[in-house]
């Protein structure tokens, strides 16, 4: 759940039981101030992630929390296939031909955010929201710093990309895979 | 009044200490099996945070610490390893905390596991005060003497660090292993920096410190002497 959605009907939702069976939630916050942490733990909330959202935190959290919640153990796939590339979740890795290059976290938080979004234009405001959070310096280069060090990891030509598009003037796109 | 374990080395320990204090924690540290069984046992404490990189195999020693149910455990490590957070989960940690944290983490965290795991509200306050300092953790903000100052997280953890190590010199290695974790690639001169950020805040001189001392080639000192209680006696 967005917490800082304004929706206060989804709000509503923390901590209630829908069908009998109370729903266990992650909430996700841009605002990773001590007052929102408790707000957040204080309406039910089980569990909250402050950006930059970094895949594996995520993944590591929602596992622990579908094990306390349901007692299963959820499987855990480390390598899924993303708009082509094979990406490697346990070892930071993404298969490039006959390479694998580390990803930082935030390369691949901006990964998996540009490759589930593909064919679509994202903008760099977008981009920072998503990742960093509004608070971060507006104006800053971040994006387009770590497009272009996710571009050289990943071999691609940004003059004929296999992966990332520029598109000038609004933002970078993911070209999907046939 | 809530009880909180500590398995840490002692400068991070006592960060924990100090800053479990918004919560009126009272804490003991240990780093020895036998010590920390017999206080699981005697002592009964709410709650456990465990440095799983030093001290791995207490996850174990704390979860089967006690006959019924375990003690929650808040587990702290410095490793971006997706394997061994899930493994921590697996064996038991109920939460995981990933250095550099702000201090807010180490409030909010332990909030929610004392309410999940024994329906507890713990009571939070928000200042506490460092000797001449008055900080405030909700409102990111320290007062000397009246006058009113921002601080920024890392700023904060750093001003809470030395005041819970007061009295004693931190190296820049011990700083930086705490805060920002070792295997942070940064520029060496950080601790510096944001140490001199802290003293222009501060109003504090380096020649006549009132609170952050510089001990030659060892490092810096809080000055002051909070009356801290981190270690069982």
């Amino acid at each position: 759940m967005d917490l800082d959605s304004h929706d206060s009907e989804s709000l509503d939702l923390i901590g209630q039981r829908i069908a009998n069976q109370r729903v266990p939630t992650i909430a996700l916050s841009r605002r990773g101030d001590l007052r929102t942490k408790l707000a957040a733990f204080d309406r039910g909330v089980d569990d909250i992630i402050i950006v930059p959202l970094i895949p594996e935190e995520l993944v590591a959290r929602t596992l622990a929390l579908m094990r306390r919640s349901y007692g299963d153990d959820v499987a855990f796939i480390p390598v899924i296939k993303i708009g082509g590339l094979e990406v490697d979740l346990l070892n930071q890795q993404v298969k490039v031909g006959q390479r694998r290059p580390v990803l930082t976290a935030m390369e691949q938080a901006l990964l998996y955010l540009l490759a589930s979004n593909p064919g679509q234009t994202l903008g760099r405001e977008e981009i920072l929201d998503a990742l960093w959070g509004a608070d971060y310096a507006a104006g800053s280069n971040v994006v387009d710093r770590h497009v272009r060090n996710l571009r050289l990891k990943l071999n691609d030509d940004w003059q004929k990309p296999r992966f990332i598009r520029t598109i000038p003037g609004k933002g970078y796109q993911f070209l999907a895979t046939r | 009044m809530p009880r909180a374990l500590i398995v840490m080395n002692e400068v991070l320990g006592n960060l924990l200490a100090l800053t479990l204090q918004h919560g009126q924690y009272e804490t003991r540290r240990t780093t020895s099996p036998q010590e920390c069984r017999d206080l699981l046992q005697e002592w009964n404490p709410h709650l456990a945070f465990v440095d799983i990189d030093l001290y791995e195999p207490f996850i174990e020693i704390v979860g089967r610490g006690m006959t019924h149910g375990h003690t929650p455990i808040v587990a702290f490590t410095r490793r971006r390893d997706t394997a061994l957070k899930l493994s921590a989960y697996e064996r038991g940690a109920d939460d995981i905390i990933e250095v550099p944290f702000t201090l807010d983490e180490i409030v909010a965290r332990p909030f929610a596991l004392m309410r999940r795991a024994h329906g507890i509200a713990v009571t939070i306050v928000p200042k506490i005060h460092l000797d001449g300092l008055e900080v405030d953790l909700i409102e990111q903000r320290v007062s000397v003497g009246g006058r009113v100052l921002n601080l920024t997280p890392i700023q904060q953890t750093l001003l809470y660090l030395l005041a819970a190590n007061a009295g004693r010199s931190l190296s820049r290695e011990d700083l930086l292993a705490t805060i920002w974790g070792g295997e942070f690639e940064i520029e060496s001169n950080v601790v510096d920096r944001h140490i001199r950020e802290l003293r222009v805040k501060l109003g504090d001189e380096w020649r006549a410190p009132r609170f952050i001392e510089t001990v030659p080639g060892a490092g810096y000192r809080f000055k002051a002497q909070v009356g801290v209680s981190s270690a069982a006696e």
